[in-house]
């Protein structure tokens, strides 16, 4: 029983850090909202970083890392509010085609092209650039769209830098077919919501960072409105709440591979409480900011507009909380002292 | 990352759970605020105490079996999970030993841990005062220091309060005044006392439940050896700092306690759901991933200590989650009782002896002790993000 990261891990999450708070700063941000795109022109520099390969193996170029790294990872780009799809590209679609033996992966890695992700329980692609494929899962089948086959209709999002678009393209090259395409779906979507908790960690510390900085900053009554205690509340709850929504994420991470249904609860814990901590943050951070926190003035609203946006994405609140209860409540999955690592030891097999 | 049991943790596992199947009563214990229910108690203890099973986290030199946190977890868990008595000596064993062994001399050490350990001696922990709860710098409870026929004495004056257990306790410990006029948390210090000295009085206060589970001392002129003080003259703020730091950080409350309310409360639903509004069931759901969540973050915490991580302030985050979702939990049953919720043990038709009951007026205390919920969120605020002092 070891609940800590390897150095190597901790290490590759401090060079992300370091280059991202460098390089996508909220001035960026702001740039790019601006000028109505989201710019990916910084896709090549994340290539670079390895990034796009995080999760794909040695072998086919990328850097072989484990979920549980990349879980970091997503933390810190959710930390900066990155537009660019990292956890669609690198988390979903270029470990399954590496293990779908696909070319595209050492590809992607490569920075070569990019493959974004379309799924039932999301609606739309985003992000979608020119050149771009697409891995579309549906019930019974994957398919990977090819950039020159893609005819889609944009719709938009409250958060100016998701751009949103729908998929119209017919049938076209099958990867995978029944059975196999389900269990792919669901691995999709089990990486998709823990990755996305993963993100949304990341917003919700940055949120609690930024009100922190503000409320000493801001003076009302002759004093910086951090002194007074209504405001030093909402944000030690805030901080609370994120404390305890870690290591429920990262224990998902470290168990993705173990049993389905383990990990399924695991994962759909992840996202609840992530979703729940960066929700109940935002509100926080939104109060602690008073009037400036309803505009685009104040940085906060490009990550409140994430927030919202994430926590609908990879199944909401209700898809995971169904499952939770068609296994707690209405299922017979043991509950109680010694069962939470249960999957993995002596414990399971009690009484 | 690697969270699988070793072979190991899984061996000790087994061997708690079988020795815990052999001893632990089949029926469960009276209250512990009862003088019967006391003496049980310490039986208990002591039955403990003879399987070595006291205190596996202390030192084998001072009784334990030097387990790591991970093995206190797992101790922990299978106490809980076998329906095991509370542990009346909590406050000697969990707050007070820990404190002996960073701060006290050999021959305290000596005298006062293997007692401790026996359950000889029960321990209460005296700090507040009637003016001096939240803001426990306030103390006033003085300890003068005479010399009589050539021995050094402190002579305590004051009172204390809401002192749990401590109407059938053996010792007391707590902070005094020994600076007459020093301010705050200056000229203060941790001195150790038995109940039952001359010039020690114990009002018996009655809690919500009845039970006089916490008492009032006063000390009028009541003597104790200078070598009853643990550190130095002075140094009692600083050594009660470390007493309260052990309180809110990972013993206190083990994370089993809240899976198993969380299990009962699954239970409960499972009996009433026909009846139950239809928000309830994920109310209860949320409370059983909140008390996952809790054991999640006591291991990873757990594990960073290990890895010779410490902890800070954020302890005050596990006082403030596990109080809360304790008091969440109860409400909730409390609800699905509807019209039994407010029978007692004794009455015949109450739901599961009344621990429903029972164990909400607790969870109201649990934002109350140990520093309230609203101390805590201060010294969240300003200890981990930083925000300026008042
Ligand atoms: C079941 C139980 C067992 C206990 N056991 C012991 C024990 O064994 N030994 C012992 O010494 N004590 C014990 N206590 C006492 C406990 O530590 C105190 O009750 C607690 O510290 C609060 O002090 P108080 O009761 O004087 O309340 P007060 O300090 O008067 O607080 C009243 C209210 O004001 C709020 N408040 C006070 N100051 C602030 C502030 N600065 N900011 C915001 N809000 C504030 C509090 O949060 C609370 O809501 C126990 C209490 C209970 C309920």
């Amino acid at each position: 029983m070891d609940f800590t990261f390897t150095t190597d891990e901790l290490e590759l999450r401090d060079g992300a850090r370091e280059y991202l708070r460098g390089r996508c700063t909220p001035e960026t941000l702001r740039g790019l909202v601006e000028s109505g795109t989201a710019d990916l022109a910084g896709w090549p520099e994340l290539v670079e970083m390895g990034f796009a390969g995080f999760l794909v193996p040695d072998s086919a170029g990328g850097l072989g890392m484990s979920d549980t790294a990349f879980v970091l990872l997503a933390e810190e780009a959710g930390y900066v509010a990155m537009p660019e799809p990292l956890v669609d590209v690198a988390g979903i679609a270029a470990p399954l085609l590496a293990a779908l033996d696909s070319d595209a992966a050492a590809q992607i890695a490569a920075g070569a092209i990019r493959v974004l992700t379309s799924h039932p329980l999301n609606p739309y692609v985003n992000q979608l650039g020119t050149g771009d494929q697409v891995l579309r899962f549906s019930d019974d089948k994957v398919e990977l769209i090819a950039a020159a086959d893609i005819e889609t209709t944009t719709v938009d999002s409250i958060d100016p830098l998701r751009q949103l678009a729908h998929i119209e393209t017919a049938e076209t090259a099958i990867l995978a077919e029944g059975v196999e395409a389900g269990t792919l779906a669901a691995r999709a979507a089990l990486r998709g919501a823990l990755f996305t908790a993963g993100e949304l960690l990341g917003l919700t510390a940055a949120m609690i960072d930024m009100s922190r900085a503000y409320a000493v900053e801001r003076k009302q009554f002759g004093v910086a409105i951090g002194t007074f205690q209504a405001v030093k509340h909402h944000l030690a709850t805030a901080f609370t709440r994120l404390e305890f929504a870690r290591p429920v994420v990262y224990r998902a991470a470290a168990t993705l591979d173990g049993d389905e249904r383990r990990a399924r609860l695991a994962v759909a814990h992840a996202k609840i409480a992530a979703a729940d901590a960066a929700t109940g943050a935002a509100e926080a951070a939104i109060q602690v900011h008073g009037g400036i926190g309803y505009t685009f003035e104040a940085d906060l609203h490009l990550f409140m507009k994430r927030v919202w946006a994430l926590c609908g994405l990879w199944g909401d609140r209700h898809h995971h909380m169904r499952f939770v209860d068609s296994e707690i409540l209405h299922g017979h999955l043991q509950t109680g002292p010694a069962t939470t690592f249960a999957a993995n030891g002596l414990a399971s097999g009690q009484h | 990352m690697d969270l699988r049991y070793t072979d190991e943790q899984d061996q000790f596992r087994r061997e708690v759970r079988d020795w815990l199947a052999g001893h632990v009563p089949a029926e469960p214990l009276p209250s512990l605020d009862t003088p019967e229910g006391f003496e049980l108690h310490r039986d208990w203890e002591r039955t403990l105490e003879s399987g070595n099973w006291g205190m596996v986290t202390w030192p084998v030199e001072y009784g334990g079996r030097g387990c790591n946190l991970i093995e206190w977890l797992i101790f922990e868990e299978e106490y809980y999970r076998a329906g095991a008595p509370l542990r009346v000596s909590q406050n000697g064993i969990f707050l007070l030993g820990p404190t002996l062994m960073e701060f006290g001399t050999d021959a305290q050490k000596a005298r006062f841990l293997p007692p401790m350990a026996a359950g000889d001696e029960i321990w209460a922990q005296a700090w507040s005062e009637p003016n001096a709860g939240s803001d426990m710098a306030a103390i006033r409870s003085r300890a003068t220091r005479v010399t009589e026929n050539g021995e050094d004495f402190y002579v305590l004056e004051g009172q204390k309060t809401w002192s749990s257990r401590a109407v059938f306790a053996d010792w007391g410990f707590g902070i005094f005044r020994t600076e007459p006029d020093s301010k705050r948390h200056k000229g203060l210090s941790f001195i150790l006392f038995p109940l039952d000295a001359d010039g020690i009085t114990i009002r018996p206060i009655r809690q919500l439940d009845g039970d006089a589970g916490f008492a009032e001392i006063f000390f009028d002129d009541a003597r104790v050896p200078v070598a009853n003080r643990l550190g130095d003259e002075g140094q009692g703020w600083h050594i009660a700092m470390a007493t309260a730091g052990f309180e809110r950080g990972l013993m206190l409350r083990s994370p089993a306690r809240f899976q198993v309310t969380a299990r009962r409360l699954i239970e409960l639903y499972r009996q009433n759901a026909e009846r139950v509004s239809p928000a309830t069931g994920e109310r209860v759901i949320e409370c059983y991933l909140d008390a996952e969540a809790y054991c999640l973050n006591t291991y990873y915490t757990a594990s960073r200590l290990m890895a010779g991580g410490r902890i800070g302030s954020e302890a005050s985050c596990n006082k403030i989650f596990w109080s809360e979702l304790d008091r969440r939990m109860h409400r909730i049953a409390m609800s699905m009782l509807g019209a039994r919720a407010e029978l007692t043990e004794h009455a015949a038709d109450a739901v599961d002896a009344g621990r429903w009951l029972d164990g909400y007026l607790f969870s109201l205390a649990g934002p109350i002790y140990a520093g309230t919920n609203e101390i805590q969120r201060n010294i969240i605020a300003e200890r981990c993000l930083g925000l300026p002092r008042a």
